[in-house]
């Protein structure tokens, strides 16, 4: 490339770069320093403590605590959500007519704005007149009823289902773009061959679709890593933190707390987590690939 | 024989993933619809609340509304949900038009100029998908104050363009990357710089790519909640999410009028859908499926 050409190249790229550059690399490396300091906010003095906030941090109970809950969110997300996600892709790929009018009603809880969604389910999972505590009650179960996200040992679990009503229909849709794009000759291929709908769809539909199940894995783990909004509005991260989230005790720390050194090294954590399964996700299938060439290759 | 002709036809279509056939019609119907009630039933608790008056509602909070009341919508006119109405049309304005814009100045080069660099400017991009909003959380409030623009508007456009550029930049360069050679050659013989290249060759070709990249900016920002709540103090400053977590917190006892918020702020996203369904998933899909 000649230099005139590298100059227009570099002319063209760098109002993105800057915004880039300002709004997320730098801030991603600022919070990198600040997780070696101890610091109360901007008009205070930043004292430098080095590794005090990680020593502290793999001591704090409520930080192995939201770990724990995140690492439920995480796995639930993929077992639980992404199951039900390809669940209603299939159920609309399999409408006689009127696809688009399923695929509508199953997304909209991935249409709403999560802060709806957490209002409307604090309502729902309300003892008084929440709709769970009603419908309990209707049908004779009312001794069931109780104050869901009020009590520790089931507020977890009510924000979980919540995450995965929300979620499970935007990954319906991706896996509905995947469907679509799969070659109807195949199937006739597996029925020539004599295979049962069951095996056609575990022999040939899961592994074609395996790509796409990589991928929305990977997103999964991003959004279980980051997932704040719904836990923030619906319970705060209780009670007695039996819902804290990394991201609601980050925040927690950093804003409430003002413990802006500490909260930062929160960060840090989610950064490598994230950092490091999507590697692992991305080496893992890179060779599974690899040695599903090498046996198609016999 | 039977096993092909099945296997063709628009009914039939669809079975192909499914391994039931015999039962197939009524079970699907079933099956189709306890799912649908599961979907929607938060959705119809939202929008029958918002049409009782709250004494109705404390007496019958689930079944359909006795007398329709549209009280809770005329009150709304009233309160401040206006001013965070508009204010989350400002910011999603800017937002999409700012990284849309953005991101086609840096998709042309990183698609049609050959040099060693894209590829590490690509994955500099991309690294930015992974980045969870928090880790960036701390040092965007200290950056906010020292630019002066701490509990404004303009304090979400910086990080809503960034985190949303990675995608949009990706997105656009695998699609001008497919423009023709011989579009550029034609136009180049007639004389055409860069600038003219990507106005009259590039984006008139880029309508789908860039609808793709504005829906998925749009859904972002719209519902855009922890920046907002980081970089804004002040209540007239409030976006949507925020203003109704604000709501909430001062009309829990008139859970309908809350409820009238809630559809208000739904109703956007709603039309948007209806009016661009095919465009809003095949955004979603492109946004998800980036990578492959």
């Amino acid at each position: 490339m000649r230099v005139r050409d590298r100059a227009v190249w570099a002319a063209f790229l760098l109002p993105a770069l800057a915004v880039y550059a300002l709004f997320l690399i730098y801030p991603v490396i600022q919070s990198g320093v600040l997780s070696f300091t101890s610091w109360a906010g901007p008009g205070r003095a930043a004292t430098v403590v080095g590794l005090e906030n990680y020593t502290e941090l793999l001591a704090d109970p409520v930080f192995w605590r939201a770990m724990g809950n995140t690492a439920l969110l995480l796995f639930v997300s993929i077992v639980i959500q992404l199951p039900i996600g390809l669940g209603l892709a299939l159920i609309v790929a399999t409408a006689a007519r009127a696809k688009r009018f399923w695929r509508a009603i199953y997304f909209i809880p991935t249409l709403m704005s999560t802060v709806a969604i957490a209002i409307l389910w604090r309502l729902i999972y309300s003892p008084d007149f929440g709709i769970i505590n009603g419908f309990l009650r209707a049908v004779g179960l009312g001794d069931l009823a109780q104050g869901w996200l009020g009590q520790s040992s089931t507020a977890l679990a009510a924000v979980l289902a919540t995450n995965i009503w929300q979620w499970a229909p935007f990954y319906m849709v991706i896996y509905l773009a995947a469907l679509a794009g799969i070659n109807g000759e195949v199937y006739e291929a597996a029925a020539l061959d004599g295979a049962t709908p069951w095996q056609r769809f575990w022999y040939v539909t899961l592994p074609l679709l395996k790509p796409v199940l990589i991928t929305t894995s990977i997103l999964s783990l991003a959004g279980s890593i980051k997932a704040f909004d719904l836990v923030y509005i619906m319970t705060g991260g209780g009670p007695s933190s039996s819902t804290e989230l990394l991201a609601t005790y980050m925040f927690r720390q950093g804003f409430d707390n003002y413990r802006l050194g500490y909260a930062s090294t929160i960060a840090v954590v989610m950064f490598l987590i994230t950092f490091v399964l999507t590697v692992l996700v991305i080496v893992q299938s890179n060779r599974r690939n690899h040695a599903d060439e090498m046996r198609g290759a016999k | 024989m039977t096993a092909i002709t099945t296997a063709r036809g628009q009914a039939a279509q669809g079975r192909r993933f499914l391994p039931n056939i015999r039962f197939a019609r009524v079970g699907w119907y079933v099956l189709a619809g306890v799912t649908a009630v599961f979907s929607v039933f938060p959705f119809a608790f939202m929008v029958t609340g918002s049409l009782k008056t709250s004494g109705e509602f404390l007496a019958n909070p689930f079944l359909l509304p006795q007398a329709l009341t549209f009280e809770n919508f005329t009150n709304l006119i009233a309160s401040n949900f206006g001013r965070y109405f508009l204010n989350s049309i400002i910011v999603t304005a800017v937002g999409v038009i700012g990284t849309v814009v953005l991101a086609i100045l840096a998709a042309y080069p990183l698609s049609r100029f050959k040099t060693r660099l894209n590829t590490p400017m690509m994955l500099l991009f991309l690294a930015g998908i992974m980045v969870p909003v928090h880790v960036t959380l701390i040092p965007s409030y200290v950056l906010t104050q020292q630019l002066g623009l701490y509990d404004s508007l303009p304090a979400l456009f910086g990080p809503f363009i960034a985190f949303n550029l990675p995608v949009a930049v990706f997105v656009l360069t695998g699609f001008f990357r497919q423009i023709p050679e011989s579009l550029f050659d034609a136009a180049k013989i007639d004389g055409a710089g860069h600038w003219q290249l990507l106005r009259n060759v590039v984006i008139p070709l880029s309508g789908p790519a860039i609808s793709t990249v504005s829906i998925i900016t749009f859904i972002f920002v719209w519902n855009e909640f922890v920046f907002a709540l980081v970089l804004l103090s002040s209540g007239e400053n409030y976006p949507i999410p925020l203003g109704l977590n604000a709501f909430y917190g001062q009309f829990r006892v008139d859970i309908p009028g809350l409820m009238a918020a809630l559809v208000v702020a739904t109703i956007p996203s709603l039309i948007f859908y209806l009016a661009a369904q095919e465009r809003v998933v095949a955004g979603l899909a492109a946004g998800a499926l980036r990578g492959e």
